[in-house]
């Protein structure tokens, strides 16, 4: 026991007593560091080093020792800036005359072989460092860690800091940061250099660091390159910026702003470090894109409108990638584009109306002599005409929504926020445009009566959607749901439409975009021509079982619609007086009998002005069948009594017939001046029916078809100005009426309302339907106050409340 | 019960009538019972009363003059406020009686005494002068209409917003002096609106042929709340009835035009 302990303390006790001479040790020691910095390092013995350094630091020279290896690499490291850096310092870099004098080739030389060198002697200091590290373990182990002061690694990569990178009298540092920038500088302008030699001295700027402490936001390249990089590459972009601006169009800029983005990003990938290209992308992203966005997409003939009208997907994606760089939101894009799109939007609303507004004044001046049937005919062919225009309307507004959808899916990566803008851009301009909703109704009613004919199911659903998407953007739907109506009733009415499951699939749609309460009356509609069809039939059976005189010849098919559906006007027999032939007359009123025997309660109104009737009759011997309007029928049946040869004035018919006078030129015109279905005569002959004209049966007439539809001029679709002002109070008045409703129903619920609140819950209930008036709201709560539905909270005027 | 006031206009009108206008009063009623009061008022009011059963604006005129009031002033009106009078411009005998009984007058001579007082109460800026300005509106309009024709509304809008109406020594202003003083721009006033206002509502074509209700309460706080020079007053939302909205942009419209034509004077 004692002999296996001797066996392990001698050693100890035998260092612990010996005398230690330091500067003998420590002269072996600085001898073999010298060696090692000689690159003899092989034949040292490794072990005796290290013994000594470990002797040293165990004799408590711990201190001593890490002061004269310093004191030994610091001064080796002078001698090396001295006498290996120094002479390549470009001269040039370090008295700043960058661009004088010296061409750039010999700048990239002198560049090279002095970063080369850098590069060598740093990668000489770390070999050397890393053996002196190895042989010195002992005294970072104990003595370093003890004392917490730096590695003698550490603390000797600080020497090469301070004596090489901040020599006093060189500079080096600086020179090197400038070199390194210029060199970048010249690979910007087209020059190649050596990358890996800068990827080198890049490291080394990385593995320096302010402090012994290390902390990674202190690496010298952090501290004393990079800011001065990144303050080089502002001005250079700065500059490049301006001079882009001049001298490129929108296209040639944005491409080289991509192009430097690529550039710089690989760069700091390959060259340079990766902490650097958020930074570095920041300066390109405010010094080509921010800064100047907005010059390039406003450019003359380049810019953003002319991409955006010339369809350019690719330079519209680049706007849009760079864009996306400095704003997430894409602001200034979008306004742009929505303005461009705006514009063009109105451009079509004032190519399409000033026309049409041409004409109609024209008609107006005719209109003076109210009497002339001329005005009520050019009317009508204005308004004809209107229905051409509404469709071109709705194909240009179509033709453009495609063509920016193709562009936002192209090149804008179906951004949310522009599809946004674009659908407000559009919003805007449709809603500027007060025939919008009568248009865009004109547009489906003309695919419902003639467009579809032939259409693939597919096909007729795409048509209807194209209208759906227009409707979608108009605010005053309601208005949109009366000229809906009124062209529903005609098709249906006058039997017109193509398809009844177009109808009820286009109804489906609108049901599905703004619920039951838009469609409720377009079905009802649909209803009552069930129903009539069925009460047709059922009358004919029941008259023929009553009675055994009722094959007259007159065969009655009605059509009972419900007034509050169809925009039948005020009704009422008196607004349309028409005196009807006697057998009509019994028809009529055994019909009225029957029906109000079954409906107690109800009212019928006759309304010639929207019957048809087919008739029989004989030209030449020959047989045809006329299909005319009630009016035209009334008008005929006035010429059956006569003698051959017998005529009638203007005068006498509208005598015999009550019909309205509007009504009665509307009716003679097609019956007497059309072409091909002149069944009358008129004299004097003439393209307008005048009061004075005189009428008698055309004994000539011919036509190779049997039978003969003689429609009437009236079956104009679009409105004519009188129209239009009456659906406008129409208008007016049902929506003050909805409005009310709202304030009503919304009073009832909450009982105790403030103003704004209020008024807010009503924009959102109507919102659906129309974009309500402000000062009609308020009006409508001033009337329901009068009414006594509700009155002002006390002592808070703000607050309404609701008297039950 | 001052909550349920506005509620409905009926049950407020059937509350009983307002309280005494000072206590002093209320006492000296349980004093002076000597000969059967309900008689002596019942005499006085048949004085008083016309052809009909109840005292109206006509048959007010030479009880006005003994009084020693103008019969032009709001006298009547006051009285009819404490009395609770329901008729449209009249007083009916129970009214006056439970009226006099509640405010101890039961002559001429006590009411002429008290007048002052009584018209003090209701004055603007006491606590009793909203109830009476809003008892104004509907004993002055008549029986089934809704609204004051404006030309009355106008005639009620001068007198009653005018603290000058409220004192016994009121006396109607020489003609020649109402037309100079709607120029005039009183700045100290309690109702700043007033004078332009009621031009507003004189202008051509009129703005309105009626004041409802509403308008007419409102005008009040109207003339409290905002600035003469409208700072801050935001039409588009703005709870004030819209007519006031139409004031404003009037007199906005007009404020500069003011401003030249006066330049323009003052240029020779």
């Amino acid at each position: 026991m004692n002999r296996s302990r001797g066996k392990i303390r001698p050693p100890r006790r035998g260092l612990a007593t010996d005398h230690v001479d330091f500067d003998e040790y420590w002269e072996v020691l600085a001898q073999s560091l010298r060696e090692i910095y000689a690159k003899n390092a092989s034949h040292l013995s490794f072990e005796e080093v290290y013994r000594n350094a470990y002797k040293l630091v165990l004799k408590k020279h711990g201190d001593r020792l890490y002061g004269n290896v310093k004191k030994l690499v610091g001064e080796h490291l002078q001698t090396v800036a001295v006498e290996d850096v120094k002479p390549l310092l470009p001269s040039s870099i370090v008295t700043g005359d960058v661009s004088f004098g010296t061409a750039t080739t010999e700048r990239r030389t002198v560049g090279t072989k002095f970063l080369e060198r850098l590069k060598f002697v740093w990668e000489d200091h770390q070999l050397c460092m890393g053996m002196m590290k190895e042989v010195l373990m002992y005294m970072d182990r104990v003595f370093c860690a003890d004392h917490k002061i730096p590695s003698i690694y550490v603390a000797c990569m600080g020497l090469f800091r301070d004596h090489i990178l901040r020599h006093p009298e060189y500079n080096i540092g600086n020179a090197l940061n400038s070199v390194i920038i210029d060199q970048v500088r010249m690979e910007r302008d087209g020059d190649i250099i050596n990358r890996a030699t800068i990827r080198a001295c890049v490291y080394m700027l990385e593995g320096l660091y302010e402090t012994e402490e290390e902390h990674e936001n202190q690496k010298v390249y952090l501290t004393s390159f990079e800011k001065n990089f990144i303050s080089a590459s502002e001005v250079f972009y700065q500059k490049e910026g301006e001079q882009l601006l001049r001298d490129c169009d929108a296209a040639t800029y944005l491409r080289k702003v991509d192009k430097r983005l690529k550039e710089e990003y690989s760069r700091c990938h390959d060259t340079l470090s990766v902490l650097t290209e958020p930074k570095i992308m920041r300066v390109v992203d405010q010094k080509l894109i921010e800064a100047n966005i907005n010059d390039v997409m406003e450019m003359e003939g380049s810019g953003l409108r002319f991409m955006l009208d010339n369809d350019r997907y690719e330079d519209l994606k680049l706007v849009y990638e760079l864009i996306s760089r400095v704003d997430s939101e894409k602001r200034s894009l979008k306004k742009k584009m929505c303005a461009r799109l705006v514009t063009m939007g109105k451009e079509i609303n004032r190519t399409i109306s000033t026309p049409q507004a041409s004409t109609a004044s024209g008609a107006d001046g005719t209109g003076d002599s109210s009497k002339s049937s001329a005005a009520v005919v050019s009317e009508e062919r204005v308004a004809n005409n209107i229905t051409l225009v509404a469709i071109r309307w709705v194909d240009e507004v179509l033709a453009l929504k495609d063509k920016y959808e193709n562009i936002w899916e192209r090149s804008f990566d179906k951004d949310k926020g522009i599809q946004a803008a674009m659908t407000r851009a559009f919003t805007d301009f449709i809603n500027d445009f007060d025939r919008s909703p009568e248009f865009i109704s004109l547009f489906i009613d003309e695919n419902l009566r003639k467009g579809l004919k032939g259409k693939t199911e597919s096909e007729v659903d795409a048509v209807l959607d194209k209208a759906l998407t227009l409707f979608r953007y108009i605010t005053d739907k309601d208005v949109f749901e009366r000229y809906y109506k009124k062209h529903l009733s005609r098709r249906l009415l006058m039997n017109r439409s193509v398809s009844h499951d177009a109808e009820k699939q286009m109804i489906g749609k609108f049901k599905m975009e703004v619920g039951f309460a838009f469609t409720g009356k377009f079905e009802g509609m649909f209803k009552d021509m069930n129903i009539s069809e069925e009460m047709t039939s059922e009358f004919k059976r029941a008259s023929q079982e009553s009675d055994s005189n009722y094959k007259k010849g007159v065969e009655l098919s009605v059509q009972i619609l419900t007034s509050t559906f169809w925009p039948v006007g005020g009704g009422g027999t008196n607004d349309h007086p028409c005196v009807y032939p006697p057998e009509i007359r019994a028809a009529r009123d055994s019909f009225t009998k029957y029906y109000l025997d079954r409906h107690s309660g109800r009212r019928l109104d006759w309304r010639p002005d929207m019957g048809t009737a087919d008739i029989r009759a004989t030209f030449k011997g020959k047989r045809h069948e006329l299909s005319v309007t009630t009016y035209g029928m009334v008008i005929l049946m006035a010429f059956s009594e006569l003698n051959p040869g017998d005529v009638l004035s203007f005068e006498e018919i509208h005598t015999i017939t009550s019909i309205p006078e509007q009504d009665l030129v509307r009716n003679l015109q097609a019956l007497a001046v059309a072409p091909k279905t002149r069944v009358l005569i008129k004299k004097p002959m003439s393209r307008d029916v005048r009061l004075t004209d005189v009428f008698a049966i055309n004994e000539e007439f011919s036509s190779k078809f049997m039978r003969i539809r003689i429609g009437v001029v009236a079956t104009n679709r679009a409105e004519t100005e009188q129209e239009r002002k009456d659906t406008d109070e129409k208008t007016e008045r049902y929506r003050g009426a909805t409005i009310e409703a709202a304030l009503v129903r919304i009073m009832k619920q909450r009982k105790l309302i403030s103003h704004t609140e209020l008024v807010n819950e009503v924009l959102t209930q109507m919102g659906s339907r129309f974009n309500p008036d402000l000062t009609m709201v308020k009006k409508r709560i001033e009337s329901l106050m009068e009414r006594e539905y509700m009155e002002r909270a006390e002592g808070e005027r703000q607050v309404y409340r609701y008297i039950y | 019960m001052g909550n349920s006031q506005s509620r409905h206009k009926k049950r407020r009108q059937k509350e009983p009538p307002a309280a005494k206008p000072t206590k002093k009063f209320a006492k000296k009623t349980k004093a002076t019972r000597a000969p059967s009061p309900d008689t002596v008022l019942t005499r006085w009011f048949d004085e008083l009363k016309g052809d009909t059963d109840e005292i109206m604006i006509t048959d007010s005129v030479p009880w006005m003059e003994s009084l020693g009031v103008s019969p032009e002033g709001i006298a009547f009106w006051v009285i009819a406020y404490w009395c609770a009078a329901e008729g449209r411009g009249a007083i009916r005998l129970k009214e006056f009686m439970e009226g006099m009984k509640a405010l101890g007058i039961d002559s001429n001579n006590s009411l002429r005494r008290q007048l002052p007082t009584l018209l003090r109460d209701v004055a603007p800026g006491s606590d009793r002068f909203q109830k009476f300005y809003w008892f104004c509106y509907e004993f002055f309009k008549a029986a089934d209409a809704k609204y004051l024709p404006l030309d009355m509304a106008c005639e009620m809008f001068t007198v009653l917003l005018d603290e000058r109406s409220y004192s016994t020594k009121w006396t109607p202003p020489a003609e020649s002096n109402s037309s100079l003083k709607v120029k005039q721009p009183i700045t100290w006033e309690k109702f700043p609106h007033k004078h332009a206002f009621l031009e507003f509502l004189g202008s051509t074509p009129p703005p309105t042929k009626v004041i409802t209700k509403d308008q007419y309460r409102q005008f009040i706080p109207f003339n409290e709340q905002v600035d003469t020079d409208f700072k801050g007053y935001a039409i588009e939302t703005s709870v004030w009835p819209s007519l006031f909205d139409q004031f404003v942009t009037w007199s906005k419209e007009k404020q500069p035009k003011d401003e030249n034509s006066m330049d323009q004077s003052e240029l020779p």
